[in-house]
């Protein structure tokens, strides 16, 4: 469903200088499959992310999404794609219902088939309660469900989470969870990227750590924990990753002495 | 395997009008916008009818006469105050009769006597209170003057008595109405004690005159400038201020608002297009910008009806509709082009506070023109015409006044709406792209620069630089204008109109090719051609000038077509005898046919080539060409359009079948060199018999050969020149919706 090959982007910083975010990544997902595209602060997720999307133009390499490329095919890749982010904002002056059918719209859903289906998610995410509100009035934790439902709203093959509990409390991150398992059970292939570890855990199939824009490993848990020889993915991706490298030899020069 | 897009472009059609409406519903909703469309009219244009009836008032111009409330402090004072003043006022009639006499003028109408801001226009009526305390009076605005006679005797002063009566005039200092009271009573006073010293020294038997020394004020013979010159400006003015700010909110808010809020990467993330969306937003700030225009419209019309002030600002018989409907159509250009801009500046910002740093500048910098037409004599000349936002103000006067200049009027609208699709374009560049949504490093003016370069420039860029190539032309053409009335000899003159030309057409879209990283051979479209081509671009330029000829006068014949130009045209050929040949064909053949050949079919031919059908390409770039040769000497001629746009077709179709411009060169140079020869020896061919004059049309076996020669050279060219090439010449440079 979604195939990422070499996919690289360099950023020009105001010196002239060259950046390499996303340094050859690839990786594939499938249908009703969770990737997590794991990694630091400024590894290069999010950046990834944008360019399959069509965002962002990759300097080189490509993504394809349901066999379009999103070099050649943007309008398409889009439409097959469900976006969500820890950023997001609200219309503030429509109500969640108007603005659910603004999206339903912008992704060409007929009018009959987007009530349907927003009677659906406001029923799974339970906003029955203030889906006439306005968005200027909702909560934290409700603006995170209108997010969610947003994606949602056009019935996408592939879902995008960027950093979705970032911001989150318990009870939210609870919410995405049960989320993605939601979209398992659909069949959607979807790719999770963040940065807490201990949360990946409960939500992946198959996982991807980037760091400094490349792949350092990737494979199911049990795999990666075999090939690092740890029992957690934090103890994994610190063993992989330079910093963690330098912190575990310089713990084990320090239990030597 | 990758699948190819079926992308059915009615897809995205019915989005626009869907998006709009999901913009004007979330801006409309929005208290600020309220603020902005309803409240500010509601409190504006009162406030502003009290401010202009207060400046009538001060200007004398008030529909009724002021009164003067004076107060003294008994009935017998008044009386006698009130006689004497009759007297002061009886002896101004007189002294005003005798001067008129010695004038020798007859008695003048009161109505051509009583100019606006004379203090003659409306005698004041004085209203006599009877009060206690006058200093309180005075202080609390209960009279304008009070008037304590202290010393009286009981009567008048009699002239053969020897005492004078004295009386205080307790005024306010720094109040208008109690300085209009002094003056008024001190000058029947000072009439009354002249007509008393006259009787004076006649009771005495002195036969010297009263006052011996006379001082007359006598007003330069200039036409009268009524205080009131600037308010047909400043209504327009008012309405264009309160347009531009019922747009800004808008264009903040749909674009550095919306990416503040984190609802732009979502947006942008659909699959409608980053132009769609633009499209969109931009038609909510106008219909936001036009909203405002309308509700100022109808509050300032019913302000001005509720305050009487109807007469005076728009005259006794109000503002014509066919007024207001093109003052409505001029609102609706100018909201068109300021909503563009404010839409293109916000799109940088990456926050609203952001936003509103770049507009306030913007903001100042368009009302600064606008002020300056509030100014009395600022005309609305050609070089005017093209300058943003005062061409407007000074257009909309011009309506108010009844005395719009069709061909300012089309300047100003041509221009307005150059600048606004410009403003698009760069809009369209910048909202939503890579380097400002994600601000990276590099910053947003990565925009300008793209590396990559490539061979054609896009659409944008070309209307761009249309935009700006065209006042450009303009005013270069104003001021050969100018140039031509000073002391300046006709060598001279087309020297400079070679630099004009050259810099307009050659050094403009030369600029605009690097900036838009643009290849040069490619975007000017500079290759050999093939050399069939330069055989048919000789024969086509020898051939079709008797025809351009024809078909000038034909149009001259149709309805008279600027006869202005046919002098003016006159007047220039037979100047133009007087240089030499070289110069002449220099300046009027060679330069234009090579500087208007890389611009036209160059420069704007290779952009529409990347983005039109051919045909459809041709097509635009002569109808520009023709736009551009509207003007000539600073004098409008729709002739020229249209043999232009003509000849634009041919060169563009050269230019096609070449794939070079150089056989547009020979042909324009050949055409236009022809011509010259022609001219330049008219006198030699009237001699021969062939009259050539503006006049005259060409012998019937002229037009034949010339049509034999052109079809050849079509010929040629069709066949000779094979198919289009395709190098350079396809649908290159279309850039994908990242």
């Amino acid at each position: 469903m979604i195939e990422v090959h070499e996919l690289t982007k360099e950023f020009e910083r105001a010196d002239g200088s060259r950046l390499v975010a996303v340094d050859h990544l690839s990786f594939s997902v499938g249908a009703g499959e969770v990737y997590g595209l794991l990694g630091p602060n400024g590894a290069g997720k999010t950046t990834t992310l944008r360019m399959i999307m069509g965002l962002l133009a990759p300097t080189s390499g490509y993504a394809t999404v349901d066999d379009f490329r999103t070099n050649d095919d943007v309008a398409e890749v889009r439409r097959r794609i469900g976006l969500v982010q820890a950023g997001t904002g609200m219309y503030q002056w429509l109500t969640v219902h108007e603005m659910l059918s603004f999206f339903a719209d912008l992704y060409g859903v007929d009018e009959s088939v987007a009530e349907e289906r927003l009677a659906r998610l406001v029923k799974l995410l339970e906003m029955g309660s203030y889906e006439h509100r306005r968005c200027s009035t909702l909560s934290t934790g409700e603006r995170q469900r209108v997010n969610l439902a947003r994606a949602l709203i056009h019935d996408p093959p592939v879902m995008l989470l960027d950093e979705p509990t970032t911001g989150i409390d318990v009870l939210g991150s609870q919410v995405v969870v049960e989320y993605v398992r939601y979209l398992r059970e659909c069949g959607k292939a979807v790719i999770v990227s963040t940065h807490r570890l201990d949360e990946a855990e409960r939500l992946c199939d198959r996982y991807g750590l980037v760091n400094k824009g490349q792949m350092a490993i990737s494979g199911t848990l049990a795999e990666l924990l075999a090939r690092t020889e740890t029992t957690n993915l934090v103890d994994a991706f610190l063993k992989v990753s330079h910093t963690g490298q330098a912190l575990l030899s310089a713990g084990a020069g320090e239990a030597d002495a | 395997m990758n699948k190819t897009a079926s992308r059915s472009p009615d897809f995205f059609r019915p989005r626009v009008g869907r998006i709009v409406r999901k913009e004007l519903r979330e801006i409309l909703r929005d208290r600020r916008t309220i603020l902005t469309m309803v409240v500010m009219p509601l409190l504006l244009y009162p406030l502003l009818t009290v401010a202009c009836r207060q400046l009538f008032f001060i200007g004398g111009l008030q529909a009724d006469a002021p009164v003067l409330r004076i107060g003294y402090k008994d009935r017998r004072s008044a009386q006698l105050v009130n006689e004497w003043l009759a007297n002061g006022e009886g002896v101004l009639n007189q002294e005003a009769e005798l001067q008129r006499r010695q004038q020798g003028d007859e008695p003048q109408d009161e109505e051509t006597l009583a100019l606006p801001g004379s203090p003659d226009a409306v005698e004041p009526r004085i209203e006599s209170l009877i009060l206690e305390d006058l200093d309180q009076a005075v202080k609390d605005y209960a009279i304008d003057l009070g008037i304590r006679v202290s010393d009286d005797r009981g009567g008048w002063p009699i002239p053969s008595e020897d005492w004078a009566a004295a009386s205080d005039l307790i005024y306010l200092p720094g109040s208008h109405s109690g300085q209009q009271a002094l003056d008024f009573v001190e000058t029947r006073l000072e009439a009354a004690n002249r007509g008393f010293l006259t009787l004076r020294l006649r009771s005495l038997g002195v036969s010297q005159r009263p006052v011996p020394w006379i001082a007359q004020r006598v007003p330069a013979d200039v036409e009268v400038q009524p205080q009131t010159a600037a308010l047909p400006t400043l209504l327009p003015l008012v309405l264009i201020l309160m347009t531009m700010a019922g747009a800004a909110y808008p264009a903040i808010d749909l674009t550095a608002g919306e990416r503040e809020r984190g609802t732009l990467e979502v947006l942008v993330a659909s699959p409608v297009s980053r132009i769609v969306l633009l499209w969109a937003k931009y038609i909510a700030v106008l219909v936001v910008a036009v909203l405002t225009a309308g509700v100022n419209l109808i509050v300032m019309r019913i302000s001005v009806a509720i305050s009487g002030l109807g007469p005076l600002l728009l005259g006794e018989e109000g503002m014509p509709t066919i007024v207001l409907v093109q003052i409505v159509a001029l609102l609706l250009l100018f909201a068109a082009f300021f909503s563009a801009t404010l839409l293109a500046v916000a799109s940088f910002a990456r926050s609203f506070r952001e936003a509103q740093a770049l507009l306030i500048p913007l903001m100042v910098v368009a009302i600064a023109p606008g002020i300056v037409s509030i100014f009395p004599h600022v005309e609305l000349t050609s070089a005017l015409s093209v300058v943003p936002l005062l061409n407007v103000v000074l257009l909309a006067r011009d309506l108010f006044q009844l005395k719009a200049d069709p061909v300012m009027t089309i300047a100003v609208l041509l221009s307005t709406a150059l600048y606004a699709v410009a403003a698009l374009a760069v809009a369209a560049r910048v909202f939503g792209s890579e380097s400002v949504l994600y601000q990276s490093e590099a910053g947003w003016t990565t925009w300008l620069t793209r590396r990559e370069r490539r061979p054609a420039p896009t659409i944008g860029q070309a209307v761009l630089t249309l935009a700006l190539a065209f006042p450009a032309n303009i005013l270069v053409q104003n001021t050969l204008a100018q140039i031509a009335r000073l002391e300046m000899s006709m060598s001279q003159q087309l020297m400079l109109t070679t630099l004009g030309t050259v810099l307009v057409f050659a050094a403009l879209p030369l600029v605009a090719l690097r900036l838009g990283s643009v290849r040069v051979v490619e975007g000017f479209r500079i290759a050999g051609g093939r050399p069939l081509a330069y055989v048919a671009a000789v024969l086509l330029g020898l051939s079709l000038w008797p025809f351009a000829h024809e078909l000038y006068l034909a149009l001259q014949g149709t309805d008279g077509l600027s006869q202005l130009y046919a002098d003016k045209l006159q007047e220039y050929l037979d100047r133009l005898r007087l240089v030499p040949l070289p110069l002449v064909l220099l300046a009027v053949a060679i330069a234009p046919a090579v500087c208007e050949e890389l611009f036209f079919r160059g420069y704007l031919l290779s952009a529409l080539r990347s983005s039109f059908p051919r045909w459809r390409a041709i097509v635009t770039s002569a109808i520009v060409f023709g736009v551009f040769h509207l003007l000539m000497n600073g004098v409008v001629a729709p002739e020229r359009f249209v043999s232009s746009s003509l000849l634009g077709l041919v060169l563009g179709w050269l230019c096609v079948r070449s794939g070079s411009i150089f056989p547009g060169m020979v042909l324009h140079a050949t055409h236009n060199g022809f011509l010259v020869l022609v001219m330049y020896n008219q006198t030699l061919l009237e001699s021969w018999g062939w009259g050539l004059s503006e006049e005259s049309h060409l012998p019937g076996w002229w037009l034949v050969v010339a049509a034999i020669v052109a079809i050849a050279g079509m010929v040629v060219l069709q066949r000779g020149c094979g198919a289009e090439p395709s190098a350079g010449d396809g649908v290159t440079g279309r850039t994908g919706d990242a």
